[in-house]
């Protein structure tokens, strides 16, 4: 039979799950999921090409906040900036590759945010080489929002 | 029965505001609860020195320390001080100190750090208060300091024009959300 030792045994381990468990909550462990980060990468340098040469088969996807895209980004890219839960309907075209980029230096939130779009059945994703950063180091054109209004602007919406 | 004037209505009005204001303190930067978006800024210390990078971006959902501050000076370099204290006790904790005023405070910065041995990094808003960052963490032009506790990419705590005397609130705030006391 049981003793009252395996009883406290017992009661000890349930306790030690139940701690590790709140502390991971609280550090941020579980909250930010790490997902898949290796996704495939696309240069600055090959974008611009594909802009240049005005393929039809991708969507820049801009990652800053609306009021940074605003100040500039990428011609021709949307905004859908960075949030910690994307509210469906998400209305991302399915059949093109989106090019995520924001501004970080491994791409951290466009991964994430691939990660989160995952979960819609997004999966055609490719990520911007050094992001915004490289883009304005080299640079290349930048798109600003115009003085009649916004341009490009669809917040979780795709329209072309 | 005494008559008052439109003047001394006026006058009472007015004082009795300034009374009000005074008596305020600041609101600056994002409210406990809301997410803590992406901004660059110009890395001067850090890792990226001299180069445009986003902490935030970087610590992901660790748990942070987001301390702007209007300008240098003796006060800002206390705070500094005490902040980089902060880190050296806790891996954990990532943290980031911004001066609003921008780049032309770059070489203070540069000697502040050598000289006094701070290894958190110390960065400038590209664009000083202009700069969109200041949009983005509703951040008071007036507020002499804002520090954002954060965790998860969420403003855990808000504590605004923090002295030397009450630092004590930032360490609590830190001990709270990574479930350790600090000095």
């Amino acid at each position: 039979m049981f003793g009252w030792e395996s009883i406290a045994a017992c009661f000890m381990v349930v306790r030690i799950i139940a701690l590790t468990s709140i502390s991971g909550t609280v550090l941020g462990q579980e909250a930010l999921p790490e997902g898949q980060s290796d996704y495939p990468r696309i240069t600055c340098e090959e974008l611009k090409k594909l802009i240049d040469s005005k393929a039809t088969d991708i969507v820049i996807v801009d990652n800053q906040p609306a009021e940074s895209f605003d100040e500039g980004h990428i011609p021709g890219a949307i905004s859908f900036p960075w949030v910690d839960q994307i509210k469906p309907p998400v209305k991302l075209p399915r059949n093109r590759m989106l090019i995520m980029y924001c501004p970080c230096m491994e791409e951290e939130d466009s991964i994430d945010m691939a990660n989160k779009l995952k979960q819609f059945g997004y999966s055609n994703f490719k990520m911007l080489k050094g992001g915004w950063f490289r883009w304005e180091e080299l640079k290349y054109p930048v798109e600003k929002k115009s003085p009649d209004g916004p341009i490009n602007r669809t917040s979780q919406q795709w329209r072309r | 029965m005494h008559r008052i004037s439109r003047g001394s209505v006026a006058v009472i009005i007015g004082i009795t505001g300034i009374l009000c204001a005074a008596g305020q303190p600041a609101v600056s930067g994002r409210a406990v609860g809301e997410i803590t978006p992406s901004f660059a800024v110009l890395d001067v210390t850090g890792p990226y020195k001299g180069k445009p990078i986003c902490y935030v971006c970087e610590y992901k959902g660790a748990p942070s320390i987001l301390a702007f501050f209007q300008d240098i000076g003796d006060e800002t370099a206390g705070l500094v001080i005490k902040l980089n204290e902060l880190a050296q006790q806790e891996t954990r904790l990532k943290m980031v100190a911004a001066i609003i005023a921008g780049p032309e405070r770059r070489s203070w910065l540069e000697e502040f750090a050598q000289e006094k041995g701070i290894k958190i990094p110390l960065v400038v808003f590209r664009r000083g208060k202009d700069d969109v960052a200041m949009k983005l963490y509703k951040l008071n032009a007036e507020a002499k300091n804002t520090l954002l506790v954060a965790v998860n990419r969420k403003v855990s705590a808000n504590l605004t024009n923090v002295r030397a005397e009450n630092f004590g609130e930032v360490v609590e705030a830190v001990s709270k959300v990574l479930g350790t006391k600090l000095r």
